[in-house]
């Protein structure tokens, strides 16, 4: 298991040679990237802020459940925080596993569990002004 | 007791502050230090309601008894990805 909150950008073939493993038939890579429109709004860059021990925590979590639930070899993830351009990665996770299905399905696992738990928050900067993105409200136990 | 309180995102602008060391009697829960919060700053009355309650590192009901030496937060709807 590797994971990282870092201000640096992203190194995604660095990820790659982190979850290399003999026995695997896959590699499923997914990054999330800064699009440069919200709901058709222009948008100039944004930045992630974080809770940083807790997001360091809950990727744990979610990276412990999803090697429990699915058959993968490996899996590495980082969330860059602070200042995004359009165009850049702002999370990165690579999976490896003897087939392939399960690293797809890994894969979209961790960012749906991610965008559901983990305490980061992005504020985009529009042309006129700025504002928090209000994602989802994390469920409480 | 005294507690760890942390501010982030819209809690921390509203605020203007990232971290808060504040003294609250014996067996303060989740609610009852929302409204100290909102007593010191009335803007967060905008946010009732909006924020999870975060205890060491955790997701946790309104209704968490806090301890002395809690770090607590407020977690505004999540953005990451």
């Amino acid at each position: 298991m590797h994971i990282k909150i870092t201000s640096e950008k992203l190194d995604t073939q660095k990820l790659i040679e982190m979850v290399e493993d003999d026995g695997a038939g896959a590699i499923d890579i997914f990054l999330g990237v800064v699009r440069n429109n919200m709901k058709g709004k222009k948008v100039i860059s944004l930045d992630y802020h974080c809770y940083e021990a807790m997001s360091q925590k809950k990727l744990e979590e979610i990276v412990n459940e999803t090697y429990k639930k699915f058959d993968v070899k490996n899996i590495a993830v980082e969330h860059r925080i602070g200042h995004l351009q359009i165009r850049e990665a702002s999370v990165v996770i690579v999976v490896s596993s003897a087939h392939r299905g399960a690293s797809f399905e890994a894969c979209r696992f961790v960012i749906e569990e991610i965008k559901k738990k983990v305490p980061i928050w992005k504020k985009e900067y529009f042309e006129d002004g700025e504002t928090w993105v209000e994602g989802y409200s994390p469920d409480v136990p | 007791m005294k507690i760890k309180i942390l501010f982030f995102a819209i809690y921390k602008e509203i605020t203007g502050t990232a971290k808060l060391e504040l003294e609250v009697p014996e067996k303060t829960d989740g609610l009852k230090l929302q409204e100290i919060l909102e007593q010191k700053f009335p803007d967060l009355i905008k946010l009732r309601g909006v924020g999870k309650l975060a205890v060491n590192l955790d997701y946790s009901p309104m209704e968490t008894v806090l301890e002395d030496g809690d770090e607590v937060t407020f977690i505004a709807p999540v953005s990451g990805g």
